[in-house]
């Protein structure tokens, strides 16, 4: 109660001008100072969705990708916005509808590899989901260049989860958020479960 | 000759009682079909402009009747669980009938008034689509 007595004094104090240049302060300094002021304005106080305060680096992680070259996580976010979902190719549940959202997605993204962004699955069962199966599941959803998927190396993958904040479903044991990755490879936004594909879109576009 | 004939009318015979179907038994036969895809359901996300494709609404994809309660997704539609009195989400005990079925696949509202998880995506169906779903899952099974 303290607290928030003071937190209250505090804002008695302050002019609607200064509570204003405080609140704009707050917010840049809680999206790291990499998101537009346009962005959708969500639920701050709500943990799992929303700006990512601080923004998360990326761990280099190995992984591999669908047509069978190997890469650090880290490399392959480095230089591109990315919207990354999690996901694996045995899934029959959400996975499929996760698919379609990306398919439908990449359609909204007009100069997507001129514009450095990139669409990335990657997998939760890196035991299953080798090459092959990541090329499959790109095909099943006519995906184009920018859309890419991979696999992490299977002692990586609690990393993976933890970052992400995996394991909301017992059948399926992973999220259907999206997360916003900027070009220096941080983890910027989580979106809440199944985000439209304009949102997404939106999303990507102001953090180019 | 005559053997002939025997065995040609016993096959017609065969043929017919094998293809004759009650109304509700037709209604489920298109029904399995309705569920496990072999004919397609429109169904979107909540709040989604697009519906889906038809691979990825699929009933069976999330409450795949041979699949353990543990490994679908969804619950198990068994006849049991659809018509016995049982609280759900929460909610006060209740079951399914026609109606409250068909509003749940439209609407997303089970017979309690709770939403389900926005996950299942709300389907356009006509009431003989839904009806035929229905009777698919009430069969009686061993």
């Amino acid at each position: 109660m303290p607290g928030n007595m003071e937190l209250s004094d505090t804002a008695a104090r302050l002019s609607r001008g200064d509570f204003s240049t405080l609140r704009r302060r707050l917010m840049k300094a809680m999206l790291g100072g990499v998101l537009l002021p346009g962005l959708p304005r969500q639920v701050l106080s709500h943990a799992d969705f929303g700006p990512v305060a601080p923004v998360k680096s990326v761990p280099s992680l190995a992984c591999v990708l669908s047509d069978g070259r190997t890469a650090t996580l880290v490399k392959l976010l480095t230089g591109k916005t990315t919207a990354l979902q999690l996901m694996f190719t045995g899934c029959s549940a959400i996975c499929p509808i996760q698919g379609a959202l990306f398919a439908r997605l990449q359609g909204m993204l007009p100069n997507q590899l001129a514009r450095n962004i990139q669409l990335l699955s990657l997998s939760i069962d890196p035991l299953s989901d080798d090459p092959k199966a990541l090329s499959a599941w790109l095909k099943r959803f006519a995906a184009r260049p920018g859309w890419i998927a991979a696999s992490p190396a299977l002692a990586a993958l609690g990393q993976v989860t933890a970052l992400f904040r995996s394991g909301v479903n017992a059948a399926d044991n992973h999220s259907t958020q999206v997360y916003l990755i900027n070009r220096g490879a941080q983890l910027v936004w989580r979106t809440s479960d199944l985000p439209t594909p304009r949102e997404i879109a939106d999303l990507l576009l102001q953090l180019v | 000759m005559a053997a002939k004939w025997s065995i040609g009318v016993a096959a017609l015979w065969l043929s017919v009682v094998s293809v004759a179907q009650t109304p509700a038994e037709s209604s489920a036969r298109r029904g399995e079909q309705l569920f496990v895809g072999e004919e397609p359901l429109k169904g979107a996300i909540v709040g989604h402009d697009d519906a889906l494709p038809a691979f990825a609404s699929k009933c069976v994809n999330c409450h795949d009747p041979a699949a353990s309660e543990k490994a679908n997704y969804g619950s198990k539609l068994t006849r049991a669980a659809l018509l016995e009195a049982a609280a759900r989400r929460g909610g006060p005990p209740s079951r399914y009938e026609p109606g409250s079925f068909c509003r749940l696949l439209r609407t997303g509202i089970d017979p309690a008034h709770i939403l389900i998880l926005r996950a299942m995506p709300r389907y356009e169906i006509d009431d003989a689509q839904c009806l035929a779903i229905w009777n698919y899952l009430i069969l009686p099974r061993d």
